[in-house]
């Protein structure tokens, strides 16, 4: 009787944190609506890249006089690099500049007395801001790829298990984000670290070029670095699954998320201790 | 007997400010070598407030008096001393301490800019994890005694000042707090929403026996709520006693503005110094211990052509220098 009295409390407990977080993400997602034109907008940014993508690899590929490099074609390529923009192009706006902007203007010191973790509540806010521009970007992106270069072969599997490496890689973003955003107690503006890790994302997260189409040894170099393993391997996956390739691109991800999730953790202890708010 | 529900003591809190000299040099030298100046935003205060009690925590501009709300409801550490807020450790148990108070920062808002508050509320509902009945029928009460009906679904940004800040109140007050802290709540508001909004405070205090701990630098607010007023300057508590005390010894005048459609020639009025005349406008400061504001403003109405006339409290810095005054007299 007791024991079940206990699960029973427990699972009040568990309820009503689920639910909370879980409100925060529609607080969000519903707030994000109000920029209707942004989120269309994205959509259609990420139509103009892959048409330049599909422009630059079409001719790259007929100048070498290969269909495949690497494993991959043309309509693999550009449905890849479509994928990876389409994910990324959902994240903004940045969190590092939402979190140095909450630092700055004391939002963090008001948040951190209310009754919610404030890395939670950031990560689900990620969430639910993350969810309408992600569907209007896949939805533009996948008809904008289709017309441009044709259907590529996606099974239920590479999807699925894609998917799971596309959620850890939003946490990964986010949590890294989250660091460069946090730094701001220390650092009056976090801007040249934000400047380097889109670049890091730019050159190593496959957003311009697969990293599939690296030599190897850079592809060796690339697929362990956290860049890559935000966006580009839930898109590769999903575009040309490979198994071992998923087992591979889980681990690292798993191993970048606990060092990231435990700094981040540091920082914002740490952080909090040094909370100054203006006026006063 | 009511029972202490805020204790402090010695409390302390000192801020480290940056120091750099303009330039690209001075800059570069703030890099390598930063200097820093200490500023004491609190110095040694020690007080306590009772359940049930309304009490004015004012001062000037940069006194203090934000800094010390802040550390009792768990927003900033304090550099030294002790704090016990219903029992909690603000500093180390915020969030156990947060679902028993409420805060309305004026300057800080806590709706969301975008939605309308009926969004905001139902998330403040999940995160003080309220059941979902006892937090409709609060709720309605709620919405009721503060008239929002109309505001509920109307995004924030569209809401007037004193509407929003209407919805802000409510919702720090959907979780039923025991002690709510209000910093600034009327600043901004016109007089007509000045005074409905005090009319609410003083509902909650008297029906719900909510403890209300306010800072205002409206003299308006801390003469029509609180019982008891404690003054605060340079981080130190300079005065701590009953509002009446306060009113009788140190608000003893009134700044009556005139505007008028013919220039005024002579004015004569016992008890009223001019401090500011131009053609079509003069200020008047009104003894208040000898004379009648309603006087004053007879004789005005029978003697010039009045447009428009506003009265104001002696600002904040004359009534604390008064108070210094007497201290060292």
């Amino acid at each position: 009787m007791n024991q079940e009295k206990q699960y029973l409390s427990v699972f009040h407990y568990l309820k009503s944190k689920i639910l909370k977080y879980f409100e925060i993400v529609k607080v969000h997602y519903f707030s994000s609506w109000a920029y209707f034109t942004n989120v269309i907008g994205s959509g259609f940014t990420v139509v103009i890249r892959i048409w330049i993508f599909t422009q630059l690899y079409t001719i790259s590929y007929q100048a070498s006089g290969a269909t495949i490099i690497n494993g991959q074609s043309v309509a693999m390529v550009v449905w890849g690099l479509m994928l990876v923009q389409s994910f990324h192009g959902a994240t903004r706006p940045n969190v590092s500049r939402l979190i140095e902007d909450d630092v700055k203007n004391g939002t963090l010191a008001y948040s951190i007395s209310r009754p919610y973790s404030y890395i939670l509540f950031q990560l689900f806010a990620f969430i639910g801001r993350i969810i309408p521009k992600l569907f209007s970007n896949l939805l533009i992106g996948i008809i904008a790829a289709f017309i441009l270069v044709g259907p590529v072969f996606f099974s239920v599997k590479s999807i699925l298990l894609g998917l799971i490496l596309l959620i850890l890689g939003y946490l990964l973003d986010f949590l890294i984000s989250m660091i460069i955003g946090l730094v701001a107690f220390w650092i009056e503006d976090v801007s040249a670290l934000v400047w380097i890790y889109q670049k890091g994302q730019m050159i190593f997260g496959g957003a311009i070029v697969p990293i599939a189409l690296f030599p190897d040894y850079l592809q060796n170099v690339a697929n362990y670095l956290p860049f890559s393993q935000l966006y580009y391997g839930a898109a590769r996956l999903m575009v040309n699954f490979e198994m071992s390739l998923f087992k591979q691109f889980l681990l690292i991800q798993l191993a970048w998320i606990l060092i990231f999730a435990l700094l981040s953790t540091y920082l914002f202890k740490k952080g909090i201790k040094n909370v100054s708010v203006n006026g006063g | 007997m009511s029972h202490k529900v805020i204790e402090i003591q010695n409390l302390h809190k000192e801020f480290s400010l940056k120091q750099k000299d303009s330039g690209l040099w001075g800059g570069l030298k703030s890099a390598l070598k930063p200097k820093f100046k200490k500023i004491k935003a609190v110095d040694d205060i020690s007080l306590s407030v009772n359940e049930g009690e309304i009490v004015a925590f004012i001062g000037p501009n940069g006194a203090g008096k934000s800094t010390a709300i802040k550390m009792m409801t768990g927003i900033l550490y304090p550099s030294k001393g002790l704090i016990n807020v219903l029992g909690f450790n603000p500093g180390a148990d915020r969030q156990k301490l947060a679902y028993h108070i409420g805060s309305v920062f004026g300057q800080k808002p806590q709706l969301w800019y975008h939605l309308p508050p009926l969004d905001t509320y139902n998330l403040f509902a999940r995160i003080y994890e309220l059941d979902q009945k006892a937090y409709q029928e609060r709720l309605n009460f709620l919405v009721e005694k503060f008239q929002i009906q109309d505001l509920l679904k109307t995004p924030v940004r569209k809401l007037s000042l004193g509407q929003r800040m209407r919805c802000e109140i409510v919702a720090s007050l959907l979780h039923k707090p025991k002690i709510i802290f209000l910093d600034e709540p009327t600043i901004g508001l016109d007089i007509i929403a000045k005074q409905h909004i005090r009319e609410l405070i003083k509902y909650l205090n008297e029906k719900e026996n909510v403890t209300i701990f306010l800072t205002s630098h409206d003299a308006g607010d801390i003469e029509s709520l609180a019982k008891r007023t404690i003054v605060i300057n340079f981080g130190k508590v300079i005065f701590d006693d009953s509002t009446e005390i306060l009113k009788k010894n140190y608000i003893k005048s009134k700044i009556i503005e005139l505007i008028v459609s013919k220039p005024i020639e002579n004015f004569d009025f016992p008890g009223g110094k001019i401090i500011e005349k131009s053609k079509y406008n003069i200020k008047i400061e009104l003894d208040t211990t000898s004379n009648s504001i309603d006087k004053l403003l007879s004789y005005a109405m029978e003697n010039f052509a009045i447009k428009d006339i506003n009265i104001f409290d002696p600002p904040m810095e004359e009534i604390i220098a008064d108070i210094y005054r007497q201290k060292q007299s």
